[in-house]
């Protein structure tokens, strides 16, 4: 074999290790961006469920309260079955009221925690798929909203900006999980073009 | 015409499809695989030696990738939020009149109905195999009455579970009954509406439109959910993700919308039939 031969196949062998040298480093950086979008993603219902846990104990405690309040209204040596006239006109036994304001007040912590097991379950689906999970997030949200809205239209209105930023990251969320699916399916096409060129 | 050129496959073709022949997704210039389903492309007129100017220019002007995503994931969404908009209306002004007539149901219900069909018609190409007639071949028929079956077992259980809890169940004719509406007007609202437009708007728009942006299993997942927070009970969630998950994956499975719609109809009724029992 000729030097000259041999040269070429030299070049030829480095040409072939920097292809190889850039393709990896390619994947590289398609697989630093995907983890950084899911991270993105699956942090923001991170957060919210974290959120969500924090005004479940603060409302779970106000509602302690108000129910304690409204408990210790009721006349003293007041009997169960004693019919209990309320501010809005109506009346009912005090057992029944009893049992009302205590399950006002599990209600408050049982709804928010249970939002937040949600969330956090949805944050675990984020960080295999983020972008099915934060779809369903953002409408469990919205669902909430409604519902909040449905029960005392003035909810519409307290916490607003509270509401305004979950929806903020929650769409931000969405972004991201946008983004790391575009990069996911370009890496795909790039690795199946390489595939069928080999 | 040959079979190449009528499905304008072949390589030598001089107007290669701009869109891909599996899934119709439109095609980015130099693609050699569809980035929507993956499969091999035909190569383009100017690859294969000619000149497509027309299809360049036609590639050249489609939105990047994250783009057309957002963009079905924008129709899906927005349904979901139109859907969700005309339920609290329907909330709103039952509160409001203090009552729940069946006339505002049956506003609210056309309301649903003119809307999902005007989505329905922006995404008829998508829709169309799905409302086939010919789509639903006797080779899945089992899948229909398997659904049915193991959606009976299961909601037995869990309304079973619910009563013996204690826990009220929402009934559904007693403002038909109480208005003096003939019995027929509850099952046409009741059961034969829900089961043409939800599955229309869930397993049709939506389930289509986020098939096209992430795994079939994973639209599945995502339109169940959704159909279960919109019926706004989280006493029923359960019982309705498992619904949307049962309709979805037959609509998965045979193709069709109509097992579906059989299906839900048929369920719906059941339950109001035992409500007037």
């Amino acid at each position: 074999m000729s030097a000259a031969s041999r040269q070429q196949i030299a070049e030829a062998g480095t040409r072939s290790a920097r292809s190889a040298q850039r393709r990896e480093k390619l994947a590289q950086k398609d697989a630093e961006t995907r983890e950084r979008h899911i991270g993105q993603a699956a942090g923001v219902m991170k957060w919210l469920a974290i959120l969500f846990v924090f005004f479940g104990l603060l409302e779970g405690v106000i509602a302690r309260r108000a129910a304690d309040r409204e408990l210790a209204a009721i006349p003293a040596g007041a009997q169960d079955e004693d019919p209990l006239e309320l501010a809005d006109g109506s009346v009912m036994p005090v057992r029944e009221f009893r049992e009302q304001q205590e399950l006002l007040v599990t209600l408050s912590y049982t709804v928010n925690f249970v939002l937040a097991a949600i969330l956090f379950a949805l944050h675990l689906w984020a960080l295999r798929s983020p972008l099915p999970a934060t779809i369903t997030a953002l409408s469990m949200y919205l669902v909430l909203l409604l519902l909040q809205i449905l029960a005392d239209p003035r909810a519409l209105l307290s916490g607003l900006f509270l509401k305004l930023i979950c929806l903020g990251f929650l769409l931000r969320g969405i972004q991201a999980a946008l983004a790391e699916r575009a990069a996911r399916t370009a890496a795909e096409r790039r690795a199946a073009r390489e595939a069928a060129a080999a | 015409m040959s079979e190449n050129e009528s499905s304008g496959a072949s390589p030598r073709s001089p107007l290669a499809p701009s869109t891909c022949a599996h899934c119709a997704a439109p095609r980015r210039l130099g693609a050699r695989f569809c980035a929507t389903c993956g499969q091999p492309l035909p190569a383009l007129a100017d690859e294969a030696g000619g000149a497509a100017p027309r299809e360049r220019a036609q590639l050249r002007r489609e939105p990047p990738m994250a783009a057309r995503h957002g963009e079905h994931l924008r129709g899906a969404l927005a349904l979901f939020a139109v859907l969700l908009g005309t339920i609290g209306l329907g909330g709103i002004l039952a509160s409001a009149t203090e009552s729940a007539h069946p006339a505002l149901e049956l506003a609210i219900a056309l309301l649903d109905a003119l809307l999902i069909l005007t989505f329905c018609w922006n995404d008829r190409e998508h829709l169309r195999p799905l409302l086939r007639a010919s789509g639903f071949t006797w080779s899945t028929w089992w899948c229909a009455p398997l659904v049915g079956a193991l959606m009976a077992g299961f909601f037995e259980l869990y309304f079973g579970a619910l009563q013996s809890l204690g826990l009220p169940i929402l009934r559904m004719s007693d403002s038909y009954v109480e208005a003096g509406w003939p019995l027929w007007t509850a099952f046409a609202l009741i059961s034969l509406a829900p089961g043409i437009f939800e599955e229309l708007a869930f397993r049709g728009v939506i389930q289509t439109r986020l098939a096209q942006v992430m795994r079939p299993g994973e639209a599945l997942l995502v339109q169940a959910a959704m159909f279960s927070v919109l019926h706004l009970s989280p006493l029923i969630f359960v019982s309705h993700f498992a619904m949307g998950v049962g309709f979805g994956w037959l609509r998965l499975r045979t193709q069709s919308l109509y097992p579906g719609m059989v299906l839900h109809a048929a369920w719906n009724a059941f339950v109001l039939l035992e409500e007037l029992r």
